[in-house]
């Protein structure tokens, strides 16, 4: 118990820290908030007057450590702000780019989950051998193709090309197959070098030998044996991974114009919109910590030494 | 199949994958009868007071004045438009127009048009504030402005300044951030009745009821695709017939499958704002800068021919333009040899200071990077050292009085109603709205000035060609530096479709195979 707790204080600290360094942000910013706001809002070159008025309305005129409080306050109940780019509420603009970020992502990671576990295990039981070496080489070829690389390939050839799927995305679960996939293939690659040095060291460990004369079948073995200890590693590269599709899969999501969080990160990043940079950053890490937590969690669940070692 | 479980285990996951990927969502089937565009500007709404200039473009609205391809100003909604006395105007409206509701666009419905937008429109409150109407016969309106405005019928063809609409049905519109109710209230004129609007796509469906008939489309659906590969992609792959602002990197690389449709006219001009406040303050450095610039060369091998080379401020189709724009590399040389700024090592100098320049380009037009560093390597030449900053929002920097010395701008003088009135103001008058460069000429003020109450069309041109003479060949307040001509990327089946230069994307007539 007091483990989870040191884990969660932990995890709240680097909220905390990285709250402040993206708040931080906009002390370096060249851009003026107030201007910007009003040039979103249509008036192409607004008073000096107006713009006063839009600072005070924003309370830039503050000092620093009261609009930082005023921000974190405003952003633990999920406001941050307003977008300079499109003059709207950013917590609008997230909660409509999420739900296709997350569909996106569930898609991607149940992609890599079948892909790893297809790579992880093909050739498994002949080291050496030919469905192992063509396994290998599927594993070093998935981790080295640049995404961007493979997903222009995908966009020419098989949607221009041969007419399947959409160029312009429409957020939908069936068109996050394609964008999907050369996601999954990188994070499948990854995923299927770790599980299967995991799955090689436990076939190969003395207790798999004597399940093995004892006379369970390989499936069995995998089963009781191989996943159970090549869990743990396993989870901890899963759940970077899904914190950072989560975060939004900005390359990706900007090829295929996927109506998600990494295109509007992309957009935000080129139009300078810092508001909308800082909560898909803070999205980002809230991401990254909560399936760091849930890795753990998982992986204490089904690695009875790691609960030992609590 | 194999006899290992765990190969068939992984060979079982693997079709598991290809029948995942077999599910994409494949393109919508085409209606022949439906018009699919994709542009980057997305309507956020259908409030004609925030987002009216829409309509007119994509054939849901219409206004009371539309721009021609020819450089002119011509009555749309109006059967006629007459001047007066200095600031009053009378309109008459043509017969048997109707809002999309039915309700009659009548003098009093344009009056209510007029009050609605003088309230609540930020270009119509400064463009004809203070202006006062009033009816006077079913379909004459009297419209007295507070100056005398000889652009009034340039400013009614605008998009922005006058949208049309039905103000009495908007009026009981409870929220008119509600798209559907705003559909539903059918408060346009035009070919075309808004069907839907999502954050994606706007639906319009035809207007049967259209006064000249039903137009040849059923509807339209315009996508909002913020990407330009990603435009042209959809067209190529059969999602949509036009997309609208290819990228230059688009155009460069398009397929033998689609076709690239350019305007006959009006040509989006990349200006250079002159900041007179730093070296360009000295006449002789504004003009050696302009006569440095290869043109030709800017146009036709830095963007491959993709841009034209200007010929002065304004585009040779109006009747007023002067050609001023010349490359002269050994007069600006002398011309800075006449200011003093000395030769060394290959750089303009003057005691002990390199002639330094800073180019601005902005991230939302990369064409403009291409051409800043163009410039760079062609101004080098001339002896000038100039550095490039690429910002985000290209007005935002220019309002900084520092940190600049030329900002490249996609700033047409005409505007898209052949109107140099506006533009001419706001760029170069010493109280003009956008005047970044700090350019203050009493005599420029002074032209600008009798231009903006001149209604003879004989004296207008003469001012017009005055206040080229001066802002362009005498004091160089301003760099033209290349044309980029209104361009749509079209499918096999629109090869025919008509580019707009005057934003007026859609119409009754457009179709498959137009001509």
């Amino acid at each position: 118990m007091t483990a989870v707790l040191k884990r969660l204080a932990a995890a709240l600290a680097v909220l905390a820290t990285a709250g402040a360094l993206v708040w931080a942000l906009m002390l370096l910013s060249p851009v003026d908030p107030a201007r910007q706001i009003l040039l979103a809002q249509g008036d192409p070159a607004p008073a000096p007057s107006q713009v006063d008025a839009t600072r005070h309305e924003l309370g830039l005129d503050r000092s620093y450590p009261e609009q930082y409080a005023r921000w974190a306050v405003a952003a633990l109940h999920g406001d941050f702000g307003t977008s300079w780019r499109t003059g709207d509420p950013v917590a609008a603009e997230l909660a409509g780019r999420l739900p296709a970020t997350i569909r996106l992502t569930l898609v991607a990671l149940g992609f890599s989950a079948v892909a790893a576990l297809a790579l992880a295990v093909f050739g498994l039981e002949r080291p050496g051998g030919p469905a192992d070496l063509l396994s290998r080489g599927l594993v070093f070829g998935g981790s080295a193709l640049p995404v961007f690389a493979v997903g222009v390939v995908i966009l020419e050839f098989v949607v221009v090309g041969a007419g399947v799927g959409r160029v312009v995305a429409d957020g939908t679960w069936p068109g996050a197959v394609l964008p999907a996939l050369p996601l999954a293939l990188g994070i499948g690659a990854e995923w299927a070098r770790v599980l299967r040095g995991g799955l090689r060291d436990a076939l190969g460990a003395p207790h798999s030998e004597t399940a093995r004369a004892r006379g369970a079948g390989r499936l069995r073995i995998l089963a009781r044996h191989g996943f159970p200890h090549a869990a743990a590693p396993f989870l901890t590269v899963a759940a970077m991974s899904a914190g950072g599709l989560l975060a939004g899969a900005a390359v990706v999501e900007t090829l295929f114009t996927w109506p998600g969080v990494g295109r509007l990160l992309i957009t935000s990043i080129d139009a300078g919109d810092l508001p909308v940079v800082q909560a898909i950053v803070l999205l980002g890490v809230l991401a990254f910590l909560g399936a760091d937590l849930l890795a753990e969690g998982l992986s204490a669940l089904i690695d009875p030494r790691l609960r030992e070692k609590r | 199949m194999s006899r290992h479980p765990l190969t068939r285990l992984a060979l079982t996951a693997a079709l598991l994958a290809a029948t995942l990927t077999a599910c994409s969502s494949p393109a919508e089937p085409a209606d022949e009868g439906v018009l699919r565009v994709v542009t980057p500007y997305t309507i956020k709404n259908l409030d004609p007071v925030q987002q009216g200039l829409w309509a007119p473009e994509w054939g849901y609205g219409e206004l009371l004045m539309r721009a021609t391809e020819h450089g002119t100003v011509e009555p749309w909604l109006l059967e006629s438009i007459e001047n007066r006395t200095p600031t009053g105007w009378r309109l008459d409206l043509k017969p048997g127009i109707a809002f999309h509701n039915g309700h009659p666009l009548d003098a009093a419905a344009l009056a209510a048009v007029f009050e609605a937008n003088l309230a609540g429109n930020k270009r119509t409150q400064s463009q004809l504030a203070d202006a006062t109407v009033s009816a006077d016969g079913p379909l004459t309106l009297d419209v007295e402005t507070r100056h005398p405005t000889p652009n009034l019928p340039n400013l009614l063809a605008d998009e922005g300044v006058l949208p049309v609409f039905d103000a009495a049905a908007l009026a009981v519109v409870a929220d008119r951030s509600d798209n559907a109710a705003v559909a539903a209230a059918g408060i346009y004129t035009g070919p075309f009745a808004v069907q839907s609007l999502t954050s994606d796509r706007l639906t319009l469906k035809r207007n049967e009821a259209y006064r000249d008939g039903p137009p040849r489309l059923s509807g339209v659906e315009v996508s909002f695709v913020e990407d330009g590969q990603a435009r042209v992609l959809a067209v190529r792959a059969g999602e949509a017939d036009l997309a609208f602002y290819p990228p230059s990197e688009a155009l460069r690389n398009l397929g033998a499958d689609v076709s690239a449709l350019t305007a006959a006219a009006n040509p989006s001009p990349l200006r250079g704002f002159v900041n007179t406040r730093g070296p360009l303050g000295d006449v002789n450095v504004r003009r050696a800068l302009a006569l440095a610039v290869d043109y030709r060369s800017l146009a036709e091998d830095a963007m491959d021919g993709l841009y034209s080379a200007p010929v002065g401020m304004f585009p040779a189709s109006v009747p007023y333009a002067r050609s001023d724009l010349r490359t002269d590399t050994a007069e600006a040389a002398r011309l800075l040899d006449a200011s003093g700024w000395g030769i060394r090592d290959g750089i303009r100098a003057k005691d002990g200071k390199a002639l330094t320049i800073t180019v601005l380009s902005y991230s939302s037009q990369p064409d403009t990077a291409v051409i800043a560093t163009a410039l760079q390597a062609q101004l080098s030449t001339a002896g000038f050292a100039v550095e490039i900053r690429d910002v985000p929002a290209n007005y935002e920097a220019m309002a900084d009085p520092e940190g600049w010395d030329v900002g490249l701008s996609f700033d047409s003088a005409l505007g898209t109603t052949y109107d140099p009135l506006g533009r001419l103001h706001d760029f170069l008058h010493t109280k003009g709205q956008y005047n970044f460069g700090a350019v203050g000429d009493a005599g420029l003020d002074g032209l600008l000035d009798e231009l903006s109450a001149a209604f003879d069309p004989t004296e207008r041109d003469r001012l017009l060609d005055a206040i080229q003479q001066t802002a362009v060949a005498d004091e160089a307040y301003a760099l033209f530096i290349a044309d980029r001509p209104v361009r749509v990327v079209a499918s096999p089946a629109y090869a025919g479709y008509p580019a707009s230069s005057v934003l007026q994307h859609v119409g009754a007539t457009t179709g498959p195979d137009a001509a």
